[in-house]
This record gives structure tokens, sequence and C-alpha cells, in this order.
């Protein structure tokens, strides 16, 4: 075989490589979604929905309860976690380059954001259950707001980037305060970059489990008060 | 004027995943930062906004803004140091106890009090490095299918629904093992290795589906969208000009991306694995369904069952009574957390080294 020969054989057996490693990399999300969708697609009636859990051996009964659970703690995390996510990415989008602080920041949200998801449960159980004593929704977000803030952060960041300096210059330029021209103009602007840091911080946390395990363990009972025990999906 | 290639419309995703932080020193004209925000939708980490201070006005409204900001931004400083105070506080009474033996000694025997970390740590880094050496050639070569071969018409969806595996909540994953992969290994893969190789250290045991395998499977496919994402973007940061020379050579596509693409981006490449390293180290939920969760010594071989950090926290955390118990566990916690942030810090300054490189 001539090198050239060679050289197109070797040329077509790698593209039939990454073929094969393409579909082996999507041969599992399909099974996953297939496996879900035929064990638990005929459960998905309005039951689910609207009722509680039936006792243990019964049958019948929802995850109305847990659903709600999901709900509330994605609330209260948000309540903690989207301020000092979107006020961190703001303040590292007009942060000087070689501004020291900011680079620490951003350093900063980088180790949160590596964090393992059971060190952040045991870091709101050691830093609210042990002290005040309850589980619950509020370790339970707490938990959750540290593993959503950096996501907010970084993306809010990104989003504010994108905004050109002509913008900001221009509210300068009209006299307004700085504030102002965030609030009124470059803001506005980043709007749907923003929603999408929101977004994926929540998606973030919405299927987090294991820091819920210790902090927000609890009950099938359907409760929408903040410091009894929830239940997560 | 040399013109660019067409940019690709910006996604935040792809900007989340380059690090932020690498900016140009100030030295750059206003005008030609300026021209190339307003030419391009993509702004790249390495262009830069020119200085300008805040904090220094006489606006109330400016100063309160100043204030909140820094604020904000101080209080992510603040509760990193506390998440370490917090774990090293919270585990003093299990360190002080065992001190330098806890990282060494096989013993877990809550009902004695005598903890040892070493089968959840070597359980850890054997799961991890087992499946980044399945995930790490599959989501490279994946990454350059979606950079370098694959038509351009595909490359979005494709590139998509690889990342959609990265959406798919962990405990999923776990209860998708558990009740598929398990079965499948028990029944088909493990018989066939045990009865061949079954005297060999490496694959001896029984075959119950649960162990080292499986789960270092789960967790590779687990990790496999974050090299392949990484990946992609450092290959597109990539300058055209490396696949052009190499193709006016006379180069092949294979060989263009072997010989000229792979090289430039070699140390991104080699971050983008390490995080997805510092993810596999944490990752609970799924392997704790799949790893047996004993807790007796570390056992090499594949099929057999052991224990990683994460899931030893999370399976005994809500029994554990006492003090020593939690604080040991809470000790197990720290030094997740202390491998975790090294990997990710060495993972992103090789990153970092990449993007400042092709700047």
């Amino acid at each position: 075989m001539t090198t050239y020969m060679r050289r197109k054989v070797l040329n077509n057996a790698g593209y039939v490589l990454a073929v094969v490693c393409v579909i082996l990399a999507i041969i599992p999300l399909g099974a996953m979604i297939y496996y879900v969708l035929k064990e638990g697609g005929s459960d998905l009636t309005l039951n689910f929905f609207t009722q509680t859990p039936a006792p243990v051996g019964e049958s019948g009964g929802g995850m109305s309860s847990q659903i709600v659970g999901t709900i509330i703690l994605i609330i209260v995390a948000s309540i903690i976690g989207l301020p000092v996510g979107i006020m961190s990415g703001i303040y590292l989008a007009q942060a000087i380059g070689t501004n020291r602080f900011a680079s620490t920041v951003r350093f900063c949200t980088d180790v949160i954001a590596g964090t393992p998801s059971i060190v952040a449960g045991v870091v709101a159980y050691a830093a609210i259950v042990i002290p005040f004593g309850g589980f619950g929704a509020i370790p339970g977000g707490v938990a959750l707001a540290l593993l959503m803030f950096p996501t907010v952060t970084r993306a809010t960041e990104a989003a504010i980037d994108l905004v050109p300096e002509a913008m900001r210059e221009a509210g300068l330029a009209l006299g307004l305060p700085e504030w102002v021209t965030m609030a009124r103009i470059i803001l506005p602007a980043a709007r749907s970059g923003i929603v999408t840091a929101v977004m994926l911080g929540v998606a973030r946390v919405a299927g987090e489990t294991a820091p819920l395990y210790l902090t927000a363990f609890g009950n099938d009972v359907m409760t929408v008060s903040l410091k009894l025990s929830l239940i997560h999906i | 004027m040399h013109r660019c290639p067409p940019m690709e419309e910006a996604s935040l995703t792809s900007r989340e995943r380059v690090v932020p932080g690498v900016r140009l020193a100030p030295s750059r004209s206003d005008a030609a930062v300026l021209e190339k925000l307003v030419t391009s939708s993509t702004t790249p980490a390495e262009v830069r906004r020119p200085p300008h201070a805040v904090a220094a006005s006489s606006n109330l409204g400016d100063r309160i803004y100043s204030a909140l900001t820094t604020g904000f931004a101080g209080l992510v400083v603040a509760v990193l140091a506390l998440l370490f105070v917090i774990l090293v506080v919270q585990s003093r009474v299990s360190i002080t106890r065992f001190g330098f033996s806890f990282l060494t000694s096989s013993t877990w025997d809550p009902s004695r009090n005598i903890f040892g970390a070493f089968p959840a740590i070597a359980g850890t880094i054997y799961t991890s490095l087992l499946a980044l050496l399945l995930a790490a050639p599959i989501g490279l070569i994946v990454a350059i299918f979606l950079t370098e071969l694959a038509p351009r018409w595909m490359r979005s969806t494709l590139g998509f629904f690889v990342e959609l595996l990265a959406a798919i909540p962990s405990i999923v994953y776990g209860l998708w093992a558990l009740f598929v992969l398990v079965p499948l290994v028990q029944q088909h893969v493990e018989p066939f290795f045990i009865g061949h190789f079954g005297n060999t250290a490496l694959f001896s045991g029984y075959p119950i589906g649960l162990g080292f395998f499986t789960a270092s499977i789960i967790l590779a496919i687990m990790v496999l969208p974050t090299i392949s994402a990484i990946s992609r973007d450092v290959m597109k940061a990539v300058p055209g000009t490396q696949r052009e020379a190499m193709l006016a050579l006379g180069g092949t596509t294979w060989e263009t991306t072997w010989k000229a693409v792979i090289p430039y981006a070699r140390s991104g490449i080699i971050g983008a694995i390490l995080l997805a390293l510092g993810r596999a180290v944490g990752e609970t939920m799924a392997v704790q369904m799949v790893i047996g969760s004993t807790t007796g010594a570390f056992n090499i071989s594949l099929f057999s069952t052991g224990t990683t950090l994460p899931a030893q926290i999370v399976n005994q955390f809500t029994e554990a009574t006492g003090s020593i118990y939690p604080a040991a566990l809470i000790e197990l916690a720290l030094i997740l957390m202390i491998i975790t942030v090294i990997l990710n810090a060495l993972a992103r300054l090789l990153i970092w080294r990449m993007n400042r490189r092709s700047a």
C-alpha cells in the first residue's frame, strides 16, 4: 500500500471511529429517556400531581407533596442565592481588569462552583442544623443556594460583558450616574442573558439530591411551612 | 485587511465554561477594543473594557451601588472562608483523635468509634480514574467530531444532545444504572470475565453487578459531556490559520486534527480532563447506588464492592450519633473538598494558560 493510500485509509478509519464514539455517547441518553418514559409514563395520571403518597403497601396516591416540596426548596434557594449571584456578577462585570479583589472574588466563585453537592449539604448541616436544631427548607435552601450562586454569578458576568461598552458610555455622556446607567441601560440590555443565568442556576439545583438528604429530609405529608421537614423529589 | 471568518453566535453555556478571569492589560487602545466589541457578538474572555472607576463618586446612589455590589462580592469570599472553617471546626474532634492515621487506616467501626478513611479515598480515586480512562478518549473524539468532522448542519443539534447528558439529574442516572446497568453487567459482563480471568486480582469476585466496574461506567457517562464540551471550546479557539496551513501542506482532515489542532489545544484538553476528574470525584447519588457501599478494606478487583467518599458520607450521615461519628464523616467531607479544590485549581490553570496562548 502506498503512503498516500495508507493516509487515506487512516483518514476514513478515523471518521468511522468518530461516528462510533458519538453513537456510544448518545446511546445512554436514549436508553435513559426510553427507560424512564417506559416505566414511569403510564403513571403520569392526574392523581400523580394532586394526591399525597399513599401509606406503605397501598397502591394509588401521588407525589404532590414532593412536587410542592421541590418548588418550595427552589424558591428558598433562589431567595438566598440569586441576589448574591446577580450582585457579584454585576460587580465582576464592572470591575477594573487589574483589581486584585475582583480576581480573588472570581477565584472564590470558581472554587465554590466546584464544591461537591454532598459537601454543600454537610456545610449547611453544620452551619444551620447543628446550631439551630431543625431540619427543613431553610438549611436545604442554604445548601442549594451555595450550589446555585456561582453558576448565576458567572453567567451574569458573561451576560453583562456582552452589552457593548458604547451603551454605558452613552449613558455616562448624558450625565447619568453609574448606578442609573447600570440599572436603566445595561441591565435591561442584558436582561435575556440574566434570565438565562437564573435558569441555569435553577436547573443546576433542581435535580440535586445529596445535599437535601442531610438537611431537608422528612415526611410525606403536605407541608407548606418552612420550619417543618420536607421531602424532596 | 484579513477578513475574519464569521463568528459563531455567543451562547451563554459556552461562555460560562471558558474561564473568566483572563484580562488583557489595559494597554490596548480603546478604539481597538470598541471595534472588536461592536463587530463581533462573541466577546471572548480576552477582550476587556477600558478601566474606569465607580466608587470614587460624589453621587449617593453611586456609593450605595458600589457598596452593595462590593459587599455581595465580599460575601462570596467570606462564604468560601466560612466553608472551610466550618468543615475544620466540626471535624476537629476526629482530627485530634485520629490524626494522620485517619487517611491510612482501613477500620470503619462506629460501635467502637474507630474510623479510617483509606477505603473511601482509594475507592474514590479508583472509580474516578477508571471513569476517566473510559470517558476521556470517547469525549475527546466526540469533541473532534463536533468541531472538525461533522457537517455544519449537524454540529449544533448533535452538540445539544451530548450536552443534554449533562442536564440529567444524577439520581436519574443512579436509578437507571441500578435497574438497567447492574443486571446487564451482572448477567452478561461479569460471568464472562470471572469465568476466563477469575484468578487474577483484577477480575476476581462474585457476579453481583454492583461494584467498581458499574460505578466507573456510570461515572464515565456522567463526565463525558464535560470533557466533550470544554474540549470543543478549546478546539474552537485554535486559530484557523493552523488548520489552513496543515491543509495547504496536503494533510488529510484526520492528520490536520491530530497534528495541528490537538497539540495546540493540548493544555486546554488536559484541563478539561482534570475538570472532569473533579466532577467525578464529587459525584454522590449515582455512585452510591451502584457501588455496593461496603466499609471493608479496599479490594482492587473491578467487580468487588466498595465505597467512595461521597457515598460513605451520604449513607451514614443520617444515622451518625455521638460526637466522633459525625466528626469523622465531616472530616471525610473536608478531605473530599480539598481534593476537589486542588483538581479544579489545576484544571483552571491549564485552561487559562490555553486561552492566554491563543489570544
